[in-house]
């Protein structure tokens, strides 16, 4: 046997259930820290935050720096199993009650939202990181995507955005108000998991015969069935599902596009004078519908292994295994701006800068941009009903009338887009 | 009971045995004295059962400054009946058995016999690390899809939980007595255990000098320096799993220590046994044991191939009479055909006769065979 160093270092004495028995366990490292963080400037005592721009801890007040641990795992982040008393607890949920929080500067007693993991002292300013309690409840986040778009780009790109569709009005770029970009936090679940399944289907060959019938000869396409079987085995790797429920799906899904490849191990200074929300949509219910997902590409898997076009009575039986989960933070800014006396809420991706929301639609100039697409077909269409009613020609009308429906198909499209850009908003 | 250097054995023991050895095979015994002032002679040693009893002097009773003494003793718990019955199933199914393998030989010539086996009490000190393990559950989910007309296009979720050991480094400090450790006591303890079987200890009782042994008591043959590695490695077992325990761990593995010993004592448990043998074609002894406390019977059983031979022999000798016979029929049916029928029935009968007689050697041979 090796020699032991005893009491070994990073070990803490556990309790022991046999009498002259002790018994060493790992140190929990959390375990030591401090449930708060407070972030205090050392010249000065003022306020420091998590500077975005140089991805230090920075005191806006005496201009200090300090240098943050950042340390990038990418894929190989903690992943957790899906334990019986993690779903359990998971189902339970966190509850409404409110956490109370002592700040570290002024002694005030916080009463914080249950789900927030840092805050701002509305007494003196100082930044609060909710951080033991993060790392040793697995339901919460153990790594997060640091911010890699700067503020102070933010606004460039919202501005490069907004004029990035004819459809906006021209003036938008130079007359909209962007706002601050507020830097936020937000939860994603990511899921791993293996699939195998087991499929059978009838599947149906044409067969093309001639038969004799009324003393004359028939052609005829009949069709054969037979079964077809196989196994299909898929692997998924970091399937990210939001789980924040009140931003809204749609407008964060044109933002996506998270890489996982650059989570880091979550430490307080990361999260100091920025906010982060954790998960309402609880674990059971992301994977849920994670797992929905899942299921529908290994059956799409299935299907694209079928010969034929022609398929029934599928069947498909579908095990899990390799079953993985994380919980953790993306980045990402909200804003807004003013334009024509109206205000726009949107999103900005905070490592890839893509940009989401609603974007003021020019329906005058839309409306040219439309009738100038159905103008060829209802002129030509004129000129054919002309030639029609003296030539007898109805050549011209014919090709009218399908330009007209490529319009229509066309404006139709240009019209929901418009639309859809209107209420909710195309990514760029 | 503890050792106590120069403690005179007798009053240990409690009893009047006298020290023997077979010369042949040199087991080395204990039995009362007056066993081996028969009349007819010393006994044959209960072990081999190829030579007689010797007797020793009384410090044979000691190793080096170590008496045998004896603390526990599992007693006898087989009944008559049960004994008749382990006997009768040993001779049963012998195809061509010895003629000396019958139930009274082995029955008469059953001796009682103690086993010896080493008991340690210690003191351990140790350091240890170890794996522990924890049992959890994950929850799974396996699914199943149809687009038949009962469940057109519709999933059926299933959960399965499956169990899991979730391994943790745990390092420790003991300091823990034990009483009574297992090390064998005899350099044939591993086999004599494959053949008997796992004895159950719990059932042992406190050794009482008042109560006469009458069976052999075999002394050790292993030194406790020798068996100090079993009872060593048996010291680990004890202390494994009393950090198991003590962690409140499921499993444990990789289990490594530093241990000091302190306040050895060594004494011994004596473990029942029969043995009995019976005599094969070679008129070599073949010994049989049974088990002193389940009546669990081991032993050589084989074929006797003389007795095969001689079944054979005679199987061959009336198939040639009968084929002569036909021969000679079949010589006279030239002259009166009638007498055909009977010469070829004749050969028929005594061909075949003469052919079986290798059956006997063959399910014989094929026996011991297996049995080896």
């Amino acid at each position: 046997m090796t020699q032991i160093a005893f009491p070994p270092p990073g070990y803490v004495q556990t309790d022991s259930l046999v009498e002259g028995i002790e018994i060493y366990a790992p140190a929990d490292e959390t375990a030591q820290r401090p449930e708060q963080v407070s972030f205090k400037c050392p010249n000065c005592g003022a306020t420091t935050a998590f500077d975005v721009s140089t991805q230090k801890l920075s005191c806006e007040h005496c201009g200090y720096t300090e240098e943050t641990h950042i340390q990038q795992v990418g894929r190989a982040a903690e992943q957790f199993e899906f334990k019986v008393e993690t779903m359990q607890r998971a189902e339970q949920g966190w509850g409404t009650a409110r956490k109370e929080m002592s700040c570290k500067s002024c002694g005030a007693v916080i009463s914080s939202p249950p789900d927030a993991l840092s805050y701002l002292c509305p007494f003196c300013g100082s930044n609060e990181v909710i951080f033991r309690e993060a790392l040793r409840d697995v339901l919460r986040p153990h790594s997060l995507i640091p911010f890699k778009t700067r503020p102070q780009d933010c606004v460039e790109i919202t501005q490069r955005w907004l004029a990035s569709s004819w459809m906006t009005p021209v003036a938008l770029r130079s007359a909209a108000a962007v706002g601050k970009f507020a830097p936020l936090y937000i939860p994603y679940w990511t899921f791993s998991a293996c699939s195998h399944a087991a499929w059978k289907a009838q599947v149906g060959k044409e067969v093309h015969e001639r038969y004799y019938a009324n003393g004359e000869w028939h052609d005829r396409t009949r069709m054969e069935w037979h079964w077809e079987s196989g196994k299909v085995t898929n692997t998924f790797t970091d399937y990210l599902v939001p789980g924040a429920a009140r931003l809204n799906v749609s407008t964060l899904s044109e933002i996506s596009g998270y890489a996982v490849a650059d989570l880091v191990v979550y430490q307080p200074e990361l999260l100091a004078g920025l906010q982060a929300q954790s998960a309402d949509i609880p674990l059971d219910q992301a994977w849920d519908a994670g797992r929905q997902v899942m299921r529908e590409r290994t059956r799409s898997s299935c299907y694209d292994r079928i010969t034929t076009s022609h398929v029934r009575d599928f069947q498909m039986s579908l095990d899990f295994s390799d079953e993985t989960w994380r919980y953790i933070l993306v980045p990402l800014y909200t804003s807004g701006y003013t334009y024509d006396q109206k205000h726009y809420q949107i999103l900005l991706n905070g490592q890839n800068g893509k940009v989401a929301g609603p974007r003021p639609v020019d329906w005058k100039k839309v409306t040219w941009v439309m009738v100038g697409l159905f103008a060829p077909g209802v002129l030509l269409g004129l000129i054919g009903l002309l030639l029609m009613m003296t030539q007898n020609d109805v050549t011209v009308g014919g090709f009218a009338l399908f330009l007209l429906v490529i319009g229509a198909v066309i404006s139709l499209f240009i019209f929901f887009a418009a639309q859809r850009m209107e209420k909710a908003g195309g990514g760029a | 009971m503890t050792s106590q250097p120069g403690m005179d054995v007798f009053t240990a023991w409690g009893q009047d045995l006298q020290p023997a050895v077979c010369e042949r095979c040199h087991w080395r015994y204990l039995t009362p004295r007056e066993a081996l002032a028969d009349a007819k002679g010393a006994p044959l040693c209960p072990h081999c059962f190829q030579a007689r009893m010797t007797a020793l002097p009384d410090e044979n009773l000691r190793e080096g400054n170590i008496p045998y003494l004896p603390e526990l003793i599992a007693p006898f718990e087989v009944s008559e009946a049960g004994l008749q019955t382990a006997i009768a199933s040993f001779r049963q199914g012998i195809p061509y058995a010895p003629p000396d393998l019958t139930f009274d030989h082995l029955r008469a010539r059953l001796n009682p016999i103690f086993l010896p086996l080493w008991l340690v009490d210690g003191q351990v000190q140790a350091l240890w690390k170890a794996e522990v393990g924890f049992d959890y559950q994950v929850v799974s989910h396996q699914e199943e899809y149809s687009d038949r007309a009962a469940g057109a296009g519709q999933w059926k979720t299933r959960e399965v939980k499956e169990s899991r050991i979730r391994w943790e480094p745990r390092i420790g400090r003991a300091n823990r007595s034990y009483q009574n450790v297992n090390a064998p006591a005899m350099e044939e303890s591993a086999a004599l255990r494959t053949r008997l079987g796992d004895f159950d200890l719990s059932k042992s009782v406190a050794y009482q000098p008042a109560h006469p042994i009458r069976a052999w008591v075999r002394l050790p043959d292993r030194s406790t320096h020798d068996a100090w590695t079993e009872a060593a490695a048996a010291f680990q077992c004890e202390l494994t799993e009393d950090c198991q325990k003590a962690a409140a761990a499921n499993h444990v593995r990789q289990f490594q220590w530093q241990a000091q010993f302190d306040h050895l004592n060594w004494t011994l448990l004596l473990l029942p046994a029969y043995t009995t043998f019976y005599y094969d074609d070679d008129h070599c002894p073949q010994s049989v044991m049974i088990h002193g406390q389940n009546g669990a019977v081991t032993g050589q059983r084989r074929a006797s191939m003389r007795r095969a031979q001689r079944a054979a022999f005679i199987l061959f000798l009336i198939g040639l009479a009968i084929a002569l016979i036909g021969l000679a029929v079949g010589v006279a049916a030239m002259y009166s055909s009638d007498l055909t029928a009977i010469a070829a029935i004749a050969f028929l009968i005594g061909l075949p006769l003469m052919v079986s007689a290798l059956a006997p050697l063959t399910v014989a041979w094929n026996f011991n065979r297996r049995k080896e």
